[in-house]
C-alpha cells in the first residue's frame, strides 16, 4: 500500500509564502521547492526555498491565473539541477474547505506528470491554500495522494488539514490550564505529538509534566533501565523499579497522571531503525541525552526533518580533589528550523564529540550514569520545566518567535539568563529540509 | 593511501556500479563511499551494504558502517554498537579491533573484515 497522507511542511519562508497568496489581494503563485521523506503512513515534503511567479510570467483572466511555459521551463530547470521536487501553490480566499477547480484540477494533471518526468525519485505537488483549510494533490511514485496537511514550523507551529479540525472541549481537569492558555491552546496540546528522547533525570520530569498539562501523544525513545542510583532523580520510580525499563516506567507514571494520555515506548537509543522513522512524525522534539553525541545526532535530525526541538543538559563538576564544587551549570535550548541550532550555539561541536570519544571509534555509551557523574535532581526540575513550558510555546501558541532560543543556568550563582543564538550556517544547518535525501 | 587510490581499488575489486560516492555537508571533508552491492556476511543469510568515511588522506583506519538490520548469531550486538544519520539514511558502526593499516592494507580487505564481526 502506498502513502496514505502528505504533509507540506517548512518554516518562516512558507509560512510568509503562505500569507502573500491570501493577502495579494489578487490570484498569485508560489513554488516551493523541496525533498521528499517517507513517514511511518504518508510523506513529509520539506519545502526549502520559495520562488514567486515573477510577474512578467503570469497573466489573469476570468479562469484564474496563468503563466508562461518558459516559467515552468525555468522550475524544471532548476530542480533538474538541485535534485528538488516542486509543489505550486495559489491561493483561495473563501473560508472553511477549499478546492481545487475544475482549471486547477486540468493544470494539476499536466503539471504532475511533467515534474515527475523531470525529477522522478521526487515528490511534486500542486495544491491551494484557503484562510482556514487546503486542498490539492501530490504525485509520488506513480501515485497520485490527496494533499492533507500543511504545517509552518515555528513558535508555534501552525497546522491546516483538507477541513478545519473539529476539536472536542477540554477535560474538565485541564480548566486552570485552560484559563490560562485558552481552550484553542489546550486543543492543540490535546492533539500534538510530542517526542521525548531520553527519559532519565531530566527527561522523566519532562514526561509527567507533559502528562499533568494533556499532551495528546508521547513518544518515548528511551533504552537503559532503572538503576539503583538513578532513584535519587528519576521521576517517578521506587526500588521496586529496579530493573525496568525507564520507558515503561516513565509511560506508568505518566497514565497514573492522566489516563488519556498516549503513550508509544521505542526502547532503544536514538537514532535507532523505529525511532529514525517514527520520530519524524512528532511536532516537536524534547532530548534529554545525556553526551555530545547523541545531542549531535538530534540537533541532525531535527534539522533534516524540519522540527522544533527543545534541548536540556546539565553539568556538575567538583576540583580534583573532589572538596570543591566547581559548577552546577545546564541549559535548556529552544530550536527552531529557521534558527541557530545547537551546533551553532556550540551545544555539540565536532571538539566535543572528539573528547567524548576519547580515542575509541565510537563513543561509550556510559550516559549520566557514569561512575562518578555528578546529578542533582532540582537542577534537572528547572530545566526540565522550562523545556516543558517551551513545548507549550511551540505548541499551544502563547506567542510568536521564529528564532531558536537559549537559557543558561548557573545554579551556584542562582541565575537562569538568556542567550542569543545567532544562526552561523553552519554544517549542520547545510541539512535543512534534506529528508531522505 | 589516498581517497581516490581507495576508490579506485575498490571499483576494481566490486565494480564500478557498485561503489557510490556521496560528499557528507554535514561533516566537511569527508565523502561516503558506498558498496551498494549487498554483501553476504560468512555463514549467515545475512546481506548487508558496507559503507566508509573517507577522507582526501588516508591515514587511519577509516569507520566503517554496515546496515541497522545486521545481527550476531546469538541475536545481540556487538560491543558499543550505535546507529548515525548519514545523508538522511541510518547505518550502524560499532568498536572494532583489528590491525588494519592503510600502508600494507586494501578497503576490500577491511570490508572482509567487518563482514566476518558478523559471524562469531
Amino acid at each position: 500500500m502506498g502513502p496514505l497522507t502528505v504533509e507540506l511542511r517548512g518554516g518562516a519562508d512558507l509560512d510568509h509564502a503562505r500569507t502573500f497568496l491570501l493577502e495579494a489581494g489578487r490570484e498569485e503563485l508560489v513554488a516551493v521547492l523541496g525533498r521528499v521523506a517517507q513517514t511511518e503512513y504518508g510523506l513529509v515534503f520539506l519545502a526549502q526555498e520559495i520562488d514567486h511567479a515573477p510577474e512578467e510570467m503570469v497573466w489573469r483572466d476570468e479562469d484564474g491565473l496563468h503563466w508562461k511555459p518558459e516559467l515552468t521551463r525555468r522550475w524544471t530547470h532548476r530542480i533538474e539541477i538541485s535534485g528538488q521536487g516542486i509543489v505550486l501553490l495559489h491561493g483561495h480566499s473563501n473560508r472553511g474547505k477549499v478546492r481545487l477547480s475544475p482549471t486547477d484540477t486540468r493544470t494539476c494533471g499536466q503539471m504532475l506528470e511533467h515534474f515527475e518526468l523531470a525529477v522522478p525519485v521526487q515528490a511534486h505537488g500542486y495544491g491551494v491554500v484557503g484562510p482556514d483549510a487546503i486542498a490539492g494533490v501530490f504525485a509520488w511514485r506513480d501515485d497520485r495522494i490527496p494533499w492533507t496537511r500543511l504545517k509552518t514550523v515555528a513558535c508555534p507551529i501552525k497546522i491546516w488539514f483538507e477541513a478545519p479540525p473539529a476539536s472536542l472541549p477540554p477535560a474538565p481537569t485541564m480548566a486552570r490550564q485552560v484559563a490560562a492558555i485558552s481552550v484553542e491552546g489546550q486543543a492543540r496540546m490535546s492533539a500534538a505529538t510530542i517526542a521525548l528522547v531520553g527519559v532519565g533525570g531530566a527527561g522523566s520530569m519532562v514526561a509527567d509534566e507533559l502528562a499533568h498539562m494533556g499532551a495528546g501523544t508521547v513518544l518515548i525513545c528511551e533504552a537503559d533501565i532503572v538503576k539503583d542510583v538513578n532513584l535519587s532523580r528519576q521521576e517517578g520510580a521506587g526500588p521496586s523499579n529496579i530493573g525496568a525499563l525507564k520507558a515503561d516506567v516513565t509511560a506508568a507514571s505518566m497514565r497514573h497522571a492522566n489516563p488519556d494520555v498516549r503513550i508509544v515506548v521505542i526502547p532503544e537509543r536514538f537514532p535507532g531503525q523505529r525511532s529514525f522513522q517514527i520520530l519524524r512524525d512528532s511536532d516537536v522534539i524534547v532530548s534529554c541525552v545525556d553526551g555530545p553525541t547523541a545531542r549531535h545526532e538530534i540537533n541532525k535530525f531535527a534539522r533534516r526533518f524540519l522540527i522544533p526541538l527543545i534541548d536540556v543538559g546539565a553539568t556538575i563538576r567538583r576540583d580534583e580533589t573532589g572538596h570543591q564544587l566547581q559548577l552546577i551549570t545546564g541549559h535548556t535550548a529552544r530550536v527552531l528550523p529557521d534558527g541557530a541550532c545547537l551546533e551553532c550555539e556550540g551545544l555539540t561541536s565536532p571538539a566535543l564529540r572528539e573528547k567524548e570519544r576519547n580515542g575509541r571509534e565510537v563513543p561509550y555509551w556510559e550516559g549520566e550514569d557514569a561512575p562518578g557523574a555528578p546529578q542533582i535532581m532540582s537542577v534537572n526540575g528547572v530545566l526540565a520545566s522550562l523545556a516543558v513550558t517551551e513545548v507549550l510555546r511551540v505548541v499551544a501558541g502563547l506567542r510568536e518567535d521564529w528564532q531558536t532560543r537559549h537559557w543558561r543556568y548557573e545554579a551556584l550563582e542562582g541565575e537562569l539568563y538568556a542567550r542569543e543564538p545567532v544562526a552561523k550556517g553552519c554544517d549542520v544547518c547545510q541539512t535543512f529540509g534534506r529528508g531522505d535525501e | 593511501m589516498t581517497r581516490a587510490d581507495a576508490i579506485a581499488e575498490l571499483k576494481e575489486s566490486f565494480g564500478s556500479e557498485a561503489v557510490a560516492e556521496q560528499p557528507l555537508p554535514s561533516e566537511p571533508g569527508l565523502t561516503l563511499v558506498i558498496i551498494t552491492e549487498k554483501q553476504a556476511i560468512p555463514n549467515s543469510k545475512q546481506t548487508t551494504q558496507v559503507a566508509f568515511k573517507l577522507p582526501a588522506d588516508i591515514t587511519a583506519r577509516p569507520q566503517h558502517f554496515v546496515e541497522t538490520h545486521l545481527v550476531l548469531p546469538n541475536g545481540q550486538q556487538p560491543n558499543n554498537v550505535s546507529n548515525q544519520e548519514l545523508n538522511g539514511r541510518l547505518w550502524k558502526t560499532w568498536s572494532m579491533s583489528t590491525s588494519w593499516d592503510p600502508a600494507k592494507h586494501t578497503l576490500s580487505q577491511l570490508i572482509d573484515t567487518v563482514l566476518k564481526q558478523w559471524d562469531r
